[in-house]
């Protein structure tokens, strides 16, 4: 056995040193977080002298593949006051009196009223005869659903809810039941038990009082029909996981429920439905209701600033704007799908393309909050259900929807605090080693496998044989504040300074089919722009937080 | 007198007990010589090494870029898939447990049988550590040409990290990985997470063969693999209704639930998540070897021995 012992480790040494291993390079490729590094550079305050920063930087490089060219002609963007704090943060509970507040404005004076979805006698018979007529539609019923299976589902739940809604037409109410709200917040076995939703008892049950813990309060739902005769509806909730209650248009007991990974949000929208962000593909038709627009951006823009100002929620920036059209039909989805195909997998320009014909109903703002006068801007990341580990928060962003006739919906996620400021000034890094950090990454981490469209089910060689190279544009260079966890505290997040490289690519290829440039694109109508590497301005590290939704 | 004279005889040398015990496992070592058996696990688990390690040498040769000598052991056994082809091969090594070669009577007539399952415990620890550090050895000399013994990550490592390529050639590198150690330290605790793993594996197949027979043994580390295989987030998220938001629960269960997941180094948490810790995970393996150990111990005792075969 010594023998073979000795035998074994003199032919390893052998084969090492006649391998020749290849000399350790100087720099290193990657920041080691070991040691808490920069939790002590976090507490170093910055000089008395403020780092200058350069109006404009340029610059050209290629990827370590060669097959990725960058262009660098970016304006530099950094905040007036050029002091950048680091401090923890915790989610804001929403009160009654910032709700309320919200409400004044939103409902423009109105009340609200709670979510009774009690039909009338007259409404159950509209429906009924609205039900009716499209089962009268067997031809148009027939495309809609596709195969005789669909078509006779769907004709056997129309049929159930004909007979369901000729149950309820004896004991309906003539007048629409209207019990106006204080808006509190309430349990969430208040809006799902039968206190709201039967009909009769709820009067009584909401002068009695609802008996429940008061701990157990974290929801606010409202109905109102405004004076000009559109109809409202708020959700606010303080609740993780939000269990949202809608009760649909078909009325009492066929609530559903949806679930949201966001802590907290506050949703105002004085629309037709709930939430036309959620509007599936079987909503065109509702999404149709809405006018088309006839303002210009800039007017909405205004209308949608002073919404913010008569809230008193002013700390909020403009991050992005774009306009919505329609949602499409459950036929053009269906085009949009086929034509992806023809289009090689291409989702966006089928789309696209679909939906050029669509009138545009919608300006959306996407604002991003200020912290102590420094803006926060999200880090470069994705979220990946997949590979999260740990409950996760959507960063804090209010999103208002302006239409012909003002602020449609308002939404503000996760509204935020401060909690504890680590260092009020906290030293940077200087703008050239900055710059050094990002090149090596961007040279690094963009090369053509990972820029240019792949999918699982075919070779990526072969692929990849279909392009030839990607021109990368980055346009802005910022500094602001992003998000990141606390180490060993899960749960908890900190604000720290960081730069962001904003840019676009044209990915060419060798025919045009495989040619997408996003340079043509307008960049004024992104939704977000689009950050290729964020560095930590403390100590150069490449934050790339998989936890944070953009 | 009488009592002193006793006393005297019964008292031996702890090290004359080690001795025997040395003995006892060396004999199954000496059973290696010229062995087909062991060759060909030996060879597998070469060529194992080397169609494993291939894509990351294939991958840095691409890029032009050159590698730390310990990254494609981490980048490869970082992946559960990877931990159970090498744990499976030393099903073909330990094929033969509980070792009854035809010297085991005399060894039974000279010690007895708590001595002679410790000598065969030390042989599994032993053989075990042997054949991962061959695979370990293994997968560095085979990328040993285009790689640099520093102890810090190299731009090949960067590149899986920081971009999507790693996912696209499946080799697992992650950044949290990669900022919270070094190349070696990832090693060393990859090596010893895969130890930990394979060692349980053994542990359970020596004791359900000494209390079952083969077949169980066999069919136990089987069973072992299989679950950890088959254990993925998607049968949590199924089976407690999860939305795509609350996947992490899903994602944490699999990690906590699979014996295999223990043994991936990035299925551990870090300082950012809900993962098991590495001292966790050392812990739940030692726990569950210990028991397997002490179940062996009860059983050994009522161990019925079978010889097979002849002299020499």
């Amino acid at each position: 056995m010594k023998k073979i012992l000795v035998k074994l480790i003199a032919a390893i040494t052998c084969v090492t040193m006649l391998t020749a291993c290849q000399p350790t390079p100087e720099d290193e490729a990657i920041m080691s977080k070991k040691d808490k590094q920069f939790e002590k550079l976090i507490l170093e305050a910055a000089s008395d002298v403020k780092t200058e920063y350069p109006e404009s930087y340029k610059n050209d490089f290629v990827s370590k593949d060669k097959k990725v060219n960058f262009t660098i002609d970016a304006e530099v963007t950094v905040s007036d006051e050029n002091k950048y704090p680091v401090f923890t943060i915790k989610l804001m509970p929403i009160t009654d009196e910032m709700t309320q507040r919200l409400v004044e404005v939103f409902l423009e004076g109105d009340d609200g009223y709670y979510p009774l979805s009690t039909l009338t006698k007259s409404e159950l018979a509209e429906e009924i005869i609205k039900i009716q007529a499209r089962l009268a539609d067997e031809e148009g019923l027939r495309e809609f659903c596709g195969d005789d299976e669909t078509y006779d589902r769907v004709v056997a739940n129309h049929q159930g809810t004909i007979e369901f809604y000729q149950g309820k037409m004896k004991d309906a109410p003539e007048e629409k039941l209207k019990i106006p709200t204080e808006l509190v917040f309430q349990p969430l076995d208040f809006y799902l038990e039968e206190r709201i939703y039967s009909q009769y008892s709820a009067e009584q049950e909401l002068k009695e009082g609802v008996k429940t813990d008061e701990s157990e309060n974290k929801y606010l739902i409202s109905d109102t029909v405004l004076s000009d005769g559109r109809f409202g509806r708020m959700r606010v909730s303080n609740e993780f996981n939000n269990i949202f209650i809608d009760n649909s248009a078909y009325g009492d007991e066929r609530y559903q429920m949806f679930m949201y990974k966001i802590h907290s949000y506050v949703g105002l929208s004085n629309l037709y439905m709930d939430d036309p962000f959620n509007a599936s593909s079987g909503d065109g038709d509702i999404m149709a209701l809405f006018p088309k627009l006839t303002i210009t951006k800039d007017e909405a823009l205004d209308i949608a600033k002073n919404a913010l100002n008569d809230m008193g929620v002013d700390y909020f920036y403009l991050m992005s704007s774009r306009v919505e059209k329609e949602m499409p039909t459950y036929k053009e989805w269906t085009q949009i799908y086929q034509h992806q195909d023809e289009l090689g997998y291409d989702f966006g320009k089928a789309q696209e393309e679909v939906m050029s014909k669509k009138p545009e109903i919608f300006y959306i703002f996407e604002f991003r909050p200020t912290y102590f006068d420094v803006p926060f801007i999200p880090a470069n990341s994705r979220y990946m259900p997949e590979e999260t580990y740990r409950p996760t928060i959507e960063n804090e962003k209010i999103r208002i929807r302006v239409s012909n006739d003002g602020v449609a919906a308002f939404s503000w996620i996760n509204p935020i605090e401060a909690i504890n400021v680590i260092n009020d000034d906290v030293k940077l890094l200087p703008f050239e080693e900055i710059i050094k950090y990002a090149q090596q990454r961007m040279k690094l981490s963009y090369n053509l496998v990972a820029m240019v469209p792949l999918h699982d089910d075919s070779d990526i060689d072969l692929q990849l044989e279909k392009y030839k190279e990607v021109n990368v544009n980055i346009y802005e260079i910022e500094l602001g504040l992003t998000r990141i966890p606390v180490y060993n505290k899960v749960g908890e997040y900190m604000m720290i300074p960081v730069w962001n490289f904003y840019g676009v690519y044209d990915i060419i290829g060798k025919s045009e089919e495989n040619t997408h440039l996003m340079s043509d694109d307008d960049l004024s109508e992104r939704r977000y722009k689009i950050p290729l590497v964020t560095v930590n301005a403390i100590d150069g590290s490449i934050i790339k937080e998989v936890m944070q939704n953009p | 007198m009488k009592n002193a004279r006793k006393t005297k005889k019964s008292w031996v040398s702890p090290l004359f007990h080690l001795n025997q015990i040395w003995q006892i496992s060396w004999y199954n070592f000496r059973s290696w010589r010229k062995n087909p058996r062991i060759i060909l696990t030996f060879s597998l688990a070469f060529i194992l090494c080397f169609l494993l390690t291939d894509k990351a040498v294939r991958f840095s040769y691409e890029y032009s870029t050159i590698m730390q000598i310990a990254e494609p052991f981490v980048w490869t056994f970082g992946d559960s898939n990877s931990i159970l082809l090498a744990s499976l091969l030393l099903i073909l090594l330990f094929s033969d447990m509980p070792f009854l070669g035809v010297g085991v009577p005399y060894y039974l007539m000279r010690t007895n049988r708590i001595k002679w399952m410790l000598g065969q415990v030390l042989y599994i620890c032993l053989a075990t550590f042997m054949y991962m550090g061959f695979v370990l050895v293994s997968s560095i000399v085979i990328c040993a040409k285009n790689a640099f013994p520093g102890n810090m990550w190299s731009e090949t490592g960067a590149i899986l990290g920081y971009s999507p390529a790693g996912k696209a050639v499946a080799l697992p590198s992650t950044v949290k990985t990669m900022e919270m150690s070094t190349p070696y330290e990832c090693m060393a605790t990859i090596f010893f997470l895969m130890l930990l793993y394979t060692l349980l594996c053994v542990f359970i197949m020596f004791v359900l063969n000494i209390r079952k027979g083969k077949f169980w043994g066999i069919g136990g580390v089987f069973t072992l693999s299989i679950y950890g295989f088959l254990l993925n987030p998607q049968l949590f998220k199924d089976a407690l209704k999860l939305t795509d938001e609350q996947m992490y629960i899903a994602n944490v269960a699999t990690g906590w639930a699979s014996p295999l997941q223990h043994a991936t180094y990035h299925m551990h948490n870090f300082g950012y998540d809900l993962l098991p810790r590495l001292w966790m995970t050392y812990t739940i393996y030692g726990v569950l070897i210990l028991t397997c150990f002490l179940i062996a111990f009860l059983s050994i005792r009522k161990y019925n021995f079978k010889f097979v075969g002849g002299l020499e």
